[in-house]
């Protein structure tokens, strides 16, 4: 069974180190902010009430860490496709990101190699950024296919 | 019998460095989620980010492709979080080991993750945890405050006991250099 059309697959022979991938962006409101730690059961005043966040010495409520994970895998995932497997992510959060601001991630292919297993590996340099420049530097290492249709993990 | 550690408003355990470093290397016990991993959950977490992933929400090609649809991986720390209240008046659990460790400073931010997944989650997992302290830092001064550096490892672990993720956590436990 193939990916939906709209998310197609890539394949790791069809990659190579220097590879672009297409960046994303969010707008990024109080709402936004609020529902995703809500949804995510985090609930640090700091990403809902913003007298604490200014006494923390943040300048608003801010993005959380499970937020920029999502935003980091779904830059990922969209451009790999939806059978793309993130064995690793790292991430540092070096500055916020605030109600009002957009946030871009972008990303491109460090390396592509055959891990000791055989499997098709990539490794990827990612950053977020707003208008005030760099808040996350992030990597990857990331599963793609060999062949169309193949399954990294099958049915259990 | 020892008494309880103070804490601050957000949780955090009141203490020395002296104190917190008798810590490094304790293993919390090996605790199940207080839920399974659901659709909602899942849904509502791609939504706010906007990713359209057909392994998270369509149902037909993902369960066909990995058994049933996937949570997102971005969502995985969030599936070792407690519910803020339970019938009984059973008091939540703190969100990590980092707050429980007595340390100086009023407050906490997240600085630093190394996510490690072996293994797709998928909607219907029901998840144990158990978590690590790795390392404490001596004091050091930031823009924020003066605080410790504080490193943990959660153990995400399937029915079968299977290790599923593996994440590791710096944070940043401070006094606000406002307050």
């Amino acid at each position: 069974m193939s990916a939906p059309a709209i998310y197609p697959q890539r394949l790791w022979s069809e990659v190579k180190a220097g590879d672009v991938l297409p960046g994303i962006e969010l707008a990024v409101e109080y709402a936004r902010i609020i529902l995703n730690a809500a949804s995510t059961w985090d609930y640090f005043p700091g990403h809902h009430n913003p007298e604490y966040a200014r006494a923390q010495g943040q300048p608003d409520i801010y993005v959380s860490t499970i937020f920029f994970h999502g935003f980091i895998d779904r830059l990922i995932t969209d451009w790999g496709g939806p059978s793309t497997f993130i064995k690793q992510r790292r991430m540092r959060m070096v500055a916020s990101v605030d109600p009002g601001d957009t946030m871009r991630a972008e990303g491109h292919v460090l390396r592509h190699y055959r891990d000791e297993d055989g499997c098709g590996m990539v490794d990827l340099d990612i950053r977020i950024n707003t208008a005030r420049g760099l808040c996350v530097p992030a990597s990857a290492r990331v599963q793609l296919p060999l062949e169309p249709g193949e399954r990294l993990f099958p049915p259990e | 019998m020892k008494s309880a550690p103070q804490r601050s408003d957000v949780g955090t355990a009141q203490g020395s460095y002296e104190q917190a470093r008798a810590w490094i290397g304790r293993r919390s016990e090996t605790r199940l989620t207080d839920v399974a991993v659901d659709e909602s959950r899942c849904k509502v977490f791609a939504a706010l980010s906007e990713d359209g992933n057909p392994a998270y929400w369509d149902r037909q090609w993902a369960t066909a492709q990995f058994g049933a649809p996937l949570a997102p991986s971005g969502l995985t720390m969030s599936l070792i979080m407690s519910l803020p209240w339970k019938p009984g008046g059973m008091v939540a659990s703190a969100p990590s080991l980092a707050v429980d460790v007595p340390l100086p400073g009023q407050t906490f931010i997240n600085v630093e993750t190394d996510c490690e997944f072996l293994r797709p989650i998928r909607w219907g997992d029901h998840l144990s945890v158990y978590e690590e302290i790795i390392d404490i830092g001596p004091e050091k001064t930031t823009r924020l405050g003066r605080g410790h550096f504080v490193t943990t490892c959660m153990n995400l672990l399937d029915a079968k006991g299977r290790l599923v993720a593996r994440l590791t956590n710096v944070l940043y436990r401070y006094e606000a250099a406002s307050a």
